[in-house]
């Protein structure tokens, strides 16, 4: 196990490394010089010149790299272009509000998505089976910001739950933010619950037809039992990987849904500091996704792991 | 041995509800079990034989049910209570085994939870503690070494010997009366079936638990079972006392399935056969050392293996899984490269059949194509004229005693012995002067594998097509093959005359394999 820790920490690490690698020489080689960008077209060349140098934009490339790399591994990705502060100032507050969103969607999603899934599959059949068949397809062809407008007009609107738009701040009503963030959070995770639904009862049915279940059953095992000791723990296998794929592919679907609740999450940011070529803000926001990315994958890895013990186990 | 009536089945009744028709699959099926015997049932796939056994055991699938009969057991009627009753028998009073040791075994559990799981189901009063202790004990008791760490490991750490064993310490830990035995060795080597069936007789004799055996396996059924059951179609066609059914058999069915049993007879010379195509001398191969298998630090299987193969001859090749058989055959085509060593070839043209029908065809395209394929490879060799590829294929099929009308069948219409001719259909229509067959009749039925070694040998005769015979199985290769190789992790370690290696074999491999098989005694 530890040997196992140890090889997926250290693919994690270089997979980091390579993508910081990309992310700065992209950037880098992309055309435009951040010195013009900030004294404007008229700047005489010598002011150019020392922007440039006061930028440390004149060293040669992988000076540069190891100077950026340097300082993002204490935490300081720099200053932004746009609005000579920190990205740090900048991006802290705005990771903190998505982070909070996305994963709120993901605990809606297994909170809600496992126990049905389960429901679902020990009713095959009955009437409860078909109807959430249905009603999960209706579900899952739903985009999430359509979702989010159904759920603002059915929550904020009709039931007057929550203030549409009246997004609170967390630093002045912590509770006040969960409970606004609670909205959208659904409006991402339901289209994602059906999926998952229809998924794992799926595999339960699927695992129920196993061998194994037979030998459960020989035993004195009761369908319960069978269910609950043998059955789960095969039928999550396939479900974890799926959950771990909608997690990363969440940080990406909450811009849309930001922009439709009015959340000061990181998404419009990162779209207004790629159209102003702001690239300390666009790098530490994309080094920020891949970072989650990976520390996700990583997770899964390990859980796999634990749930599967045949995982890993000549390399 | 107190002859006590245990368990009783009165006119039991089965039918698969799979399509709108409900379907009788077993016919007023009786059985009274006695205190303490070993009872067999044989026959063939789809006799109802394991569906009968499953009906007591209560543990019939979904489109399967009992419709009448009853099954007495304790003065309760199992055919006809309710879940939860039937539950305190399962595991406590009656266990199953189960033919594929590893599919039966839950695969993410480890082994000693799944030891003990009945333990902590029929017996709460035992604690943690001891349950683990009696689980260990348990593992001991079916001879695996080390039980203490076999408890910890997963199924999948542990050899198909090994799980089968874990899986009778399993059903014996809560010491039940009855245990249901359904097609437990079928899966594993010979020699490993040995061992396995003299624990099962051991547990009898030890602890006097009655024993009901489920096999296709006539030969095994007589090492066991002091008597017998013989089903067909779902009816139990002949019943009486092991002995007396093989001395004495009085139904036609019975007497075939004694007649397909491979007898060791003295053979007839073979007549002298002088060109050799086939020369292979101190090789040796392996995967290298990627291979995770086998001899890691050199990554050789194969070790310093002569042999020739002449023009019209049936060599037998011996050995169980894992002693190299596939990599010879593999470096015989020239798909493994040798480490060492020479093959000389001369005018050799081969051709492969495989063990598995099933999964060797593929089941979306009719008998005509598949021949077609092989023939043209896939459309790559000009072979002439539709029509002179299509008298091809029907010569092909003609070969394997298959009529015309086969053409447009698809092999799920097939039987499993038709898809294996067409398998050999497939290997024959490129005109090879030599068959490798590996394991060509071991997923088959006896009646059915008797009928394809008569058709290989009928080949050979009438083409002086020679063939590699691979096969775990003594009898039959003695049934078919000239001489034999056995071999042994990757070594040759015993050649010559097949008569003459079975009377006086000389490596003690070769005996274990022959007395595993029934035909030496050590």
């Amino acid at each position: 196990m530890v040997r196992y820790l140890g090889k997926k920490l250290l693919s994690a690490a270089v997979t980091l490394f390579a993508v910081s690698v990309l992310v700065f020489v992209s950037f880098a080689l992309i055309p435009g010089d951040p010195a013009v960008r900030k004294l404007g077209t008229q700047a005489t060349p010598q002011a150019l010149e020392q922007m440039r140098e006061s930028m440390g934009l004149t060293a040669p490339l992988p000076v540069r790299y190891v100077r950026w790399a340097a300082q993002f591994i204490q935490g300081d990705p720099g200053i932004s272009y746009s609005y000579d502060m920190p990205v740090r100032t900048l991006l802290g507050d705005k990771f903190f509000v998505t982070m909070s969103l996305v994963l709120m969607s993901f605990l809606l999603l297994v909170a809600i998505s496992i126990p049905l899934g389960i429901a679902h599959a020990k009713r095959e059949g009955h009437l409860f089976d078909r109807l959430f068949l249905v009603l999960g397809q209706i579900t899952m062809s739903i985009p999430p910001f359509f979702m989010g407008i159904l759920v603002t007009l059915l929550f904020g609107i009709v039931l007057k739950l929550f203030v549409p738009g009246g997004y609170v701040s967390w630093k002045t009503d912590p509770a006040g933010f969960l409970l606004y963030l609670f909205f959208p959070a659904l409006s991402i995770a339901l289209p994602r619950v059906a999926m998952t639904v229809k998924l794992l009862r799926a595999e339960v049915l699927k695992e129920a037809e196993k061998d194994y279940v037979r030998t459960a059953y020989s035993r004195g095992n009761s369908t319960m039992m069978v269910l609950y000791r043998h059955v789960l723990k095969n039928a999550f296998i396939p479900v974890l990987t799926f959950l771990s794929m909608n997690l990363t592919d969440m940080v990406a679907g909450s811009v849309i849904i930001e922009q439709v609740f009015g959340i000061p999450g990181y998404g419009r940011f990162l779209l207004v500091s790629i159209l102003g070529r702001d690239y300390p803000v666009v790098e530490a926001i994309i080094m920020g996704l891949a970072a989650f990315v990976i520390l996700v994958n990583l997770l899964t890895d390990l859980l796999y792991r634990l749930l599967d013990p045949r995982v890993g186990e000549a390399g | 041995m107190n002859k006590l009536p245990l368990l009783k089945v009165e006119d039991l009744q089965i039918e698969f509800h799979d399509h709108s028709l409900p379907e009788t699959a077993v016919y007023d099926f009786d059985l009274t079990l006695m205190k303490g015997e070993i009872v067999g049932i044989v026959g063939e796939s789809g006799a109802g034989k394991s569906l009968s056994a499953l009906a007591i055991a209560g543990l019939l699938k979904r489109h399967s049910a009992i419709r009448a009969g009853r099954i007495l057991f304790d003065d309760l009627d199992l055919s006809n209570c309710s879940r939860e009753v039937l539950r305190e028998y399962q595991g406590d009073e009656i266990a199953v085994i189960f033919q594929e040791p590893m599919s039966s075994l839950n695969p993410v559990k480890r082994v000693g939870e799944q030891v003990e799981e009945s333990l902590r189901i029929h017996h709460r009063e035992i604690d943690r503690k001891e349950r683990k202790e009696r689980a260990i004990r348990a593992l001991e008791s079916v001879g695996l070494k080390e039980s203490a760490r076999v408890y910890e490991s997963y199924p999948h750490e542990l050899s198909g010997g090994m799980r089968q064993r874990a899986m009778i310490a399993a059903a014996m830990i809560a010491e039940p009366q009855i245990l249901i035995a359904d097609e437990p060795t079928t899966a594993l080597d010979v020699t490993v079936q040995a061992q396995i069936l003299a624990l099962l007789k051991q547990i009898n004799r030890e602890k006097g638990t009655t024993v009901l055996f489920i096999s296709h396996d006539l030969r095994v059924i007589r090492q066991l079972c002091s008597r017998v059951l013989v089903m067909k179609d779902g009816r139990v066609v002949e019943e009486g006392d092991t002995e007396r059914i093989f001395e004495h058999p009085r139904e036609e069915y019975t007497r075939s399935l004694i007649r397909a049993i491979p007898q060791v007879k003295q053979k007839e010379p073979a007549p002298p056969r002088e060109r050799e195509i086939l020369a292979v001398s101190h090789l040796d191969a392996g995967y290298g050392k990627r291979s995770v298998k086998k001899n890691a630090a050199t990554g050789k299987i194969l070790t310093d293996v002569s042999f020739v193969l002449k023009e019209g001859e049936i060599l037998g090749l011996a050995g169980e899984s894992g002693s190299g058989k596939s990599t010879l055959a593999r470096t015989i085509l020239g798909l493994l490269k040798p480490m060492a060593g020479t093959i000389t070839r001369k005018d050799f043209r081969p051709a492969m059949v495989f063990q598995d029908p099933y999964g060797s065809l593929n089941p979306a395209y009719p008998v005509r194509w598949i021949l077609e394929e092989a023939y043209t490879g896939g459309g790559r060799i000009r072979r002439g004229s539709p029509t002179e590829i299509r008298e091809k294929i029907i010569d092909a099929l003609a070969r394997v005693e298959l009529p015309e009308s086969f053409l447009e069948r698809k092999p799920a219409e097939l039987s499993g012995g038709q898809r294996q001719r067409v398998a050999i259909a497939e290997a024959l229509i490129a005109d090879p002067n030599v068959l490798i067959a590996d394991e060509p009749v071991s997923a088959l039925d006896v009646t059915v594998q008797s009928q394809i070694l008569k058709l290989l040998a009928d080949l050979r005769d009438k083409t002086g097509v020679s063939i590699l015979f691979i096969s775990h199985d003594l009898s039959v290769i003695h049934s078919l093959c000239e001489r034999v190789l056995i071999m042994k992790k990757g070594q040759i370690v015993e050649a010559g005359e097949v008569d003459a290696v079975y009377r006086d074999p000389e490596h003690p491999y070769t005996k274990e394999l022959l007395a595993a098989a029934g035909l030496y005694h050590m």
